[in-house]
């Protein structure tokens, strides 16, 4: 069932999704095709143990094995060489390898929220100057999200970034296919949250001219539009009845027939990818695939997965156990991803980046897990990257050493979040001007040998 | 006997009507038909008749003319004819047949009615009573229609002839609260003879019961009953044969019962088979406490203290004030756990055993049926809610802890310590090994303390984040940074006093450092993997070597005794009860009452909860229009509308439809709920919202189509309604629509009834009128009961899907 355009504006009209209207008149003149770029998160929830994830293979690997221990360590023999570096990867991780072999995957050494670049000494000295309760998920997540550094900010990074968007008068400037994220959240802008697949009102046809259907229908609008008397149940409605009108349009997109997208989901060896991960980004690959129909020319999209908070039973033996499972299952839904984008030829236009709340701790606990760190390896998926670069500094990997904020092996990133996730906003379309919007502490890495990651060309 | 006292009974009764409930409810005609039902048989390739008595009255007090009764068009099958008769003795006057009649100021014409068919028929006929200028009667079953039978075999044709009522005016009148009124039926068998079941029933509003018990025996000619008085009793009618009845009512003493002729009767009905061969009803009214309250404020009572409002509810709070109805509820102790919790089996218990094993010991779903169940029906709703708000503070999901007596034994816990002591539930939680399966507190080392639960027990189930004045504002620093509640070091020394306990040791096993999984005592302490150093937490000192019993618990006085946990704890069971965002001052009322509930004890819940309802903040009638409000969260949204609507349900059905709205119950995705309690609610000016955080495109939808299935389209056949065969006792859900069609044959009393029931704000003039008009367009061939049940279902579904009912304020 699709919703007319003069159906929408109706909808719309006298409520504060106004903005909406003038977007949808913009889309009829900007054409389709050039000019598109889009940056997918994918948020790895619970901490992403990256430190089994990216591990150096030469001589460094004696000092990985003895500071993990026995239990989580990997060893060499079962990693897989990262052609022309002396680094391998968690043999769950086999995807991302052909990614990077193809010039199309990077490495984002150790970084993390920093309120401005931090030492050991500088750690233990000045506790004012940490990032907020460190080491806390619900904190963690909201810095990678908010990029406050010390404050928990209400609004994300990736919200205001679509700020920007709206007043440039763009649509459908933010996606979250995981439910309501604080990354998203911004200002002006309201970002579209998908779930599920139904995105259709039963026993609402708007083509039906029934007398019945008529009738019902005019009576549940009023119900729906009615003012309500307090600010909240006002707020609330006015976000239903936006919702109910924009999920119609995106039905057709997200649900109809004649996509590329699903045959295009499939790993090395052209199986399938399935699973919640996956049908959030195949989601994520219609909406790019029906960017003309929405209108849209800049993106942000969100997709999680979670269960990375492995304080217990990481590792069954040295490469299975919870962590190579969950490993194995991102790994092959991003290179499905990067499959689809080549398939739908939008890979140079769309830049998928990974984002957790920290790494754990280098060393493991009695429960052969391990705890929450801090810096973190990320990796960026995308035509339009520099191939094969290694940003970022690698940890040295002594427990209690210079790189350790303690002792057992949670390392102070070297890179600010605000520099990872800056190159990113800056290749997706922010101004210069806007960045310090978008990154509130942009004054402290912009300058001074500090700036955003090259990651693009 | 002859029909006459049956009639005028009616009309008697009708007539009342109209000074009690208003001329809103009734069209400018009033018609009454008796009897209601006629079995008539078919002559081969002839003509079947049956005959039936009607009165109209005009009720308007302008003259009426060119009246006449017709059968809507869609019973072309039948022919109605008519003759004008003379009230005092229904006889007939000549020349009148088919001929209309006028009607002067509050006059009435008595009619004898022929309607007759050539083939068989079974169905309810309503006649349609209509003058010049559209005056017309409104339909009501049972009343004036006729439940017609036209069959070709000899049908058993009872007409209950007779009704004496003591008050002579067709109304059951019950002179004292919980008193006893009797009356008389008499009935003959103008067909063939054949076994009749003679059955009485309250009808009562909207699917409540009526609240008076009804039974009934043969009578002798005396009066006197042949055989005890039972329920409903089975007689053989000969042809030709006559019996009396004595029908005895006795009203519930506590509950009055308002004169409401359209839709309170007591009927007795005569049941062939499945057929109604005939039905007779009086209106009936008792004295008794009446609903005194406001009637406001005992819906906003509800939804703040129940899984949801429903007319029963609502008259209960106020015939007892809402003050006495809390202080009932703080003593219901209906629900329970315990049974399952009891079911202990071992790890492998399942192994190589087929389905439903592993659902019955190694899933939620036992526990969540129960959670339903408990929602829709047991008395103890306040309980109910608070335990389902802890459940939401001190989580556990099966996502982690699947054996379902473990998750039995630990909500158990939570219930049964709902308006307990909060120290007692942190420390219940703490030693519960399946808390601490869930967040890897069992088998802590001390080599290695693991930092999960400690971390967890601060920030979300005693301190928060930050530091908390007593009304539940941050405590800042000179530059405006809010204060921690906790800090790393204190994560740190929380593990290490907490390492060292085990599973219990299962029955029949040795005490052992790696005792298997075993969930049906709390935790047991191995003292060789306890932390015996002093440590220090929050500032106190634990002396070294008290062992790790001592520890736990001096830990927990610790965290129980600092200042934030009363607002931080109070602020969230507001949140969870009454609405979103408190005022600063009823946080700190409440949080007063946490520290002292007035007899020096601290944590006293029971006293929380009494507080929170009864503050001004949640009665007032005039709330603060920028704060106040509380979007439903989606298991109280499907709940509480199956309970307006009077559902009968073994809560399978909510199973079936929750995921998609992301929120079932002990399968929270994580230790941090289904939703944060400081949600930002976008758009708004500093507001949160928390169950907006389960707001997404897919989920409004499915917000909406969840409840469309459930009434508009609530059909008893409806795949989510069916009974799941594999589980021992289901019943699946079903709704009986019959209460709300009866109440939706005068559509504006039903939406005053909505209104009262489901809505705080009342409907706007032109809600009001696309909603009647809606369901005017609702027509439906054939049954008139039919259709007044699909236009209520409609009505339902448009009050339920709105935003008024979907957000408490």
């Amino acid at each position: 069932m699709t919703i007319g355009r003069r159906e929408i504006l109706k909808l719309v009209a006298g409520s504060s999704l106004a903005a909406f209207a003038p977007t949808l008149a913009r889309a009829q003149t900007v054409g389709g095709g050039s000019g598109y770029r889009a940056i997918v998160a994918l948020f790895l929830y619970g901490g992403n143990d990256s430190n089994n994830l990216i591990v150096p293979t030469d001589e460094r690997h004696a000092d990985y094995a003895a500071a993990r221990g026995s239990t989580l360590a990997i060893p060499q023999s079962s990693l897989l060489p990262l052609t022309g570096t002396s680094y391998g990867l968690h043999p769950a991780a086999a995807p991302l390898a052909d990614i990077w072999d193809e010039g199309a995957l990077s490495w984002m050494f150790n970084t993390g929220p920093l309120l401005q670049p931090m030492t050991r000494q500088l750690y233990e000295d000045r506790p004012d100057l940490r990032p907020a309760n460190l080491f806390s998920h619900d904190a963690q997540q909201n810095l990678w999200q908010t990029s406050g550094a010390q404050a928990e900010l209400p609004t994300g990074w990736l919200g205001r970034v679509g700020d920007g968007f709206v007043d440039a008068g763009r649509s459908a400037a933010s996606v979250s296919l995981s439910g309501a994220q604080r990354a998203m959240i911004g200002d002006r802008n309201q970002p579209l949250l998908i779930s599920g697949s139904n995105l259709s009102l039963n026993g609402y046809d708007l083509d039906s001219t029934s007398a019945r259907d008529i009738s019902r229908r005019a009576a549940f609008d009023a119900m729906l539009n009615a003012g309500q008397s307090n600010a909240l149940a006002q707020i609330t409605s006015v976000i239903m009845q936006g919702d109910i009108a924009r999920g119609a349009q995106l039905n057709t997109i997200l649900n109809g027939e004649g996509s590329a997208v699903d045959a295009a989901f499939v790993d090395q060896n052209g199986a399938p990818v399935t699973g919640s991960l996956a049908t959030q980004l195949k989601r994520i690959a219609r909406m790019i695939e029906g960017r003309d129909q929405l209108g849209a020319t800049r993106q942000t999209f969100m997709a999680t997965t979670g269960g990375f908070d492995n304080h217990r039973d990481q590792v069954g033996g040295p490469t299975d156990g919870l962590h190579a499972g969950l490993t194995a299952n991102f790994s092959r839904c991003v290179y499905a991803f990067y499959n689809t984008m080549k398939v739908l030829g939008m890979e140079d236009a769309v830049t998928l980046f990974s984002m957790s709340d920290f790494a754990r701790t280098f060393r493991g606990n009695g429960s052969r897990g391990s705890d929450h760190a801090w810096g973190s390896h990320q990796f960026v998926v995308g035509g339009a990257l520099q191939p094969r670069m290694l940003h970022g500094q690698f940890p040295e990997m002594a427990l209690g050493g210079p790189d350790d904020a303690r002792t057992n092996g949670r390392w102070i990133p070297q890179t600010s979040i605000d520099e990872y996730a800056g190159a990113l906003a800056r290749w997706v379309g922010v101004a210069d001007a806007d960045m310090p919007y978008v990154f509130p502490n942009w004054s402290t890495w912009n300058g001074g040998g500090r700036g955003p990651v090259p990651f693009f060309a | 006997m002859s029909g006459r006292p049956i009639i005028s009974n009616l009309i008697l009764a009708m007539g009342a009507a109209c000074c009690v409930t208003g001329a809103a409810y009734a069209g400018d005609l009033a018609a009454a038909i008796s009897p209601a039902a006629r079995s008539v048989a078919l002559p081969p390739g002839g003509t079947a008749t049956a005959t039936t008595f009607a009165t109209v009255i005009n009720r308007t007090d302008g003259a009426l003319g060119n009246c006449e009764p017709e059968l809507p068009g869609r019973f072309g099958a039948l022919d109605l004819s008519y003759a004008w008769t003379n009230p005092a003795d229904n006889s007939l006057i000549p020349g009148s047949e088919n001929t209309p009649f006028s009607l002067g100021p509050r006059a009435s014409q008595s009619l004898v009615l022929a309607i007759s068919g050539t083939a068989a028929f079974d169905g309810i006929v309503p006649p349609v009573f209509e003058c010049a200028g559209g005056a017309t009667a409104d339909t009501l079953y049972g009343i004036n229609t006729l439940d017609l039978t036209i069959s070709e075999t000899a049908p058993t044709d009872i007409l209950a002839i007779g009704i004496a009522l003591p008050s002579n005016d067709g109304v059951i009148r019950i002179a004292e609260a919980g008193g006893r009124q009797a009356y008389a039926i008499a009935a003959i068998n103008i067909g063939a003879d054949g076994d009749v079941l003679v059955s009485p029933r309250g009808i009562f509003g909207q699917n409540a019961p009526l609240p008076a018990d009804i039974t009934i025996c043969e009578s002798g000619p005396d009066g006197r009953c042949l055989a005890p008085a039972l329920s409903s009793l089975t007689v053989n009618f000969a042809q030709n044969g006559v019996r009396t009845f004595s029908v005895f009512v006795r009203a519930d003493p506590d509950i009055g019962i308002t004169l409401a002729p359209a839709n309170t009767r007591v009927e007795v009905r005569f049941l062939v088979g499945d057929r109604l061969a005939a039905a007779t009803s009086a209106a009936i009214t008792a004295p008794g406490p009446q609903a005194q309250g406001d009637a406001r404020d005992a819906l906003r009572l509800a939804q703040q203290a129940t899984f949801g409002p429903n007319q029963s509810v609502i008259d209960d709070i106020r015939r007892r004030g809402v003050e006495a109805w809390v202080d009932r509820q703080l003593t219901l102790t209906d629900s329970t756990y315990a049974d399952i919790a009891a079911q202990t089996v071992n790890p492998n218990f399942c192994r190589g055993v087929p389905q439903p094993c592993g659902r019955d010991h190694f899933s939620a779903f036992p526990l969540q049926m129960r959670f339903f169940r408990n929602a829709m029906d047991n008395p103890d709703q306040l309980r109910q809610r608070v335990a389902f708000a802890l459940s939401q503070i001190l989580v556990v999901g099966e996502n982690e802890v699947n054996t379902t007596y473990a998750l039995g034994r630990y909500q158990q816990m939570l219930l049964e310590n709902a308006f307990g002591n909060y120290r007692d539930i942190l420390r219940g939680v703490a030693l519960s090994p399946t808390m601490g399966d869930y967040l890897d507190m069992v088998n802590s080392r001390a080599e290695a303390p693991n930092e999960n639960f400690p971390r967890e027990l601060m920030q979300l189930f005693a301190l928060g984040e930050g530091r908390l004045n007593p009304d539940g504002t941050p405590i800042t620093d000179s530059q405006g940074r809010v204060l921690p509640a906790y800090t790393e070091a204190d994560v740190v020394e929380l593990s290490r006093a907490l390492t060292g306990w085990v599973y219990p040791t299962r029955p029949g096993e040795l005490p052992s450092v790696n005792n298997a999984r075993y969930y049906d005592a709390d935790m047991s302490v191995y003292a060789a993997e306890h932390d015996s150093a002093s440590k220090i937490i929050l500032g106190e000192g634990l002396v070294g070597g008290q062992g790790a019993a001592a520890d736990l618990d001096e830990a927990i006085d610790i965290l129980f005794e600092h200042p934030n946990v009363a607002p931080f704890i109070s602020g969230q069971l507001i949140q969870h009860l009454v609405t979103s965002n408190p005022s600063p001052a009823y946080v700190g009322r409440i949080s007063a009452v946490f520290e002292n509930n007035g007899s020096g004890v601290r944590g006293d819940l029971g006293a929380v909860v009494r507080a929170i309802l009864l503050d001004a903040e949640a009665r007032t009638p005039n709330p603060d229009l920028n704060r106040v409000g509380k979007l439903r969260e989606p298991v109280l949204l499907m709940v509480s509308t199956l309970r307006l609507i009077g559902a009968q349900s073994d809560g399978y059905v909510f199973l079936r439809r929750a995921g998609g709205m992301g929120q079932i119950p002990f399968e929270s995705p994580s230790v941090f709920n289904f939703y944060p309690p400081d949600f930002a609610l976008q758009g708004s000016d500093g507001l949160v919202s928390p169950s907006q955080g389960l707001v997404n495109m897919s989920s409004i939808y499915e917000r909406h189509n969840v409840l469309y299935d459930w009434t508009y389209n609530g059909y008893s056949t409806r795949w989510d309604w069916r009974p799941l065969s594999s589980w021992p006792g289901a019943t699946g859900t079903s709704v009986d629509w019959s209460s709300w069609g009866r109440l939706a044959q005068t559509p504006e009393r039903l939406l005053d009834v909505l209104d009262d029931i489901a809505l705080e704000e009342d409907l706007t003039a032109l809600q009001r009128a696309l909603i009647l008009d809606a369901m005017e367009e609702h027509t439906y061939w054939g049954n008139p009961l039919e259709e007044a049940q699909r236009r209520a279902r409609l009505a339902i579904y448009l009050i339920v899907t709105s935003p008024s009912f979907q957000i408490d304020q």
